[in-house]
């Protein structure tokens, strides 16, 4: 095997990164000093290996460094999102005046569902991996179930409820370069969450309840929301009355 | 207060500059320098005792440039080494800045060390 092969071997232990940016270059450098120096003596290859030894471990640690800041961030932010979940749903149970039994078990899903995310949260501060996980596939199996029983959750909610997860658990499964990826989209997402609030119009404590499927125009209800089960009949204004009454008369006003 | 200098973090915040990083600023004072001319130039002013290897250097180079203290100058051949085509950095004024700075720090210490007779002269 010839010393430059051998040279290439020791270069897999620094980043993949790091190598693709200087791996040519070091290589370059390897050359010379074979041609300035002795390469069969064993001082030679000590200074190599010492150098990789020495600068290796280093760049791999500030590569760990910047994912684990990402991913307490990425953590941070699913807590907060889980108690908007909560406050959400809770807003809307107070806001609907019947609660049919669908209503009831889909509220209960957004509940539980966005109480997980909040677990999921926590549990990867504490850098849990294998608990935030299962929190997190809980997570989105009640908000698939909530969505379907009753489509109550608005796209803001939905998008939280569906996309964070799943980014989520990209991030958590792929320990390479996609974790990096995954928990800097999560960090989008949550930092695009206030421009979407504002965009729609909406005061944060109210993000569920007034951006939700129940207050809109009959006719921009998607088809799919659009069933007999789901849709009730529209008051004078064309607006779909899911909620209370004085909600409706509150955006009638508006 | 202007937007470049907002941005633009001060010289002592770099500072205390780790040995190897300030003999690499050191050897880019003068000219854009390839690696290894980078690594025989430290090699030779400080007579063999700081030795870097490529690991250190790209390593030290990498955080250099992330910091923006030093900057590629583009890629050529070195006409004394072959025709292979090696990335050249120089520093930016910042790096400069920064050299300078560590420079001064370093003064002061010697200074101190010259008045406590510790160099400069023997100790009776």
């Amino acid at each position: 095997m010839s010393a430059e092969r051998v040279y290439r071997l020791l270069l897999r232990a620094y980043p993949p990164a790091f190598r693709a940016e200087y791996e040519r270059e070091m290589v370059l450098i390897f050359r010379d000093q074979c041609r300035d120096g002795d390469v069969r003596t064993l001082g030679f290859w000590v200074r190599v290996v010492w150098d990789v030894m020495r600068s290796a471990p280093a760049l791999r640690a500030e590569r760990t460094r910047t994912v684990e800041v990402i991913m307490k961030v990425a953590a941070v932010l699913t807590v907060l999102l889980g108690a908007f979940g909560i406050l959400g749903a809770i807003n809307e149970w107070g806001a609907a005046s019947q609660h049919a039994g669908a209503y009831v078990l889909a509220i209960v899903l957004g509940v539980v569902a966005s109480l997980l995310l909040l677990g999921a949260g926590v549990t990867m501060l504490f850098q849990k991996r294998h608990a935030a996980r299962y929190a997190l596939v809980a997570s989105l199996v009640c908000f698939v179930a909530a969505r379907l029983i009753f489509p109550w959750m608005s796209i803001l909610l939905q998008l939280i409820g569906f996309v964070l997860p799943v980014g989520l658990l990209i991030a958590l499964y792929w320990p390479r370069k996609s974790s990096t990826l995954g928990a800097a989209s999560i960090v989008l997402v949550g930092l695009a969450f206030p421009q979407l609030c504002r965009a729609q119009a909406l005061p944060l404590g109210r993000w569920t309840a007034s951006a939700g499927p129940m207050d809109r125009p009959a006719s921009a209800l998607p088809l799919i929301a659009r069933t007999a089960a789901h849709v009730p009949p529209l008051d004078g204004s064309g607006v779909a009355r899911y909620g209370s009454p004085g909600r409706a008369s509150h955006r009638q006003e508006r | 207060m202007s937007r470049s200098s907002r941005q633009q973090p001060s010289p002592e915040s770099f500072l205390p500059v780790p040995p190897a990083t300030f003999h690499i600023l050191l050897a880019l004072v003068d000219a854009d320098l390839h690696g290894y001319a980078i690594m025989q130039d430290v090699a030779q002013r400080s007579e063999g005792a700081v030795r870097l290897g490529p690991g250190t250097l790209y390593g030290a180079l990498k955080r250099l440039l992330e910091a923006r203290l030093v900057e590629e100058s583009g890629e050529r051949a070195d006409p004394e080494r072959g025709d292979e085509r090696r990335r050249y950095y120089r520093l930016t004024p910042l790096g400069l800045a920064v050299a300078r700075a560590e420079a001064r720090r370093l003064e002061l210490i010697l200074r101190a060390a010259r008045r406590k007779k510790l160099i400069g002269e023997r100790p009776a």
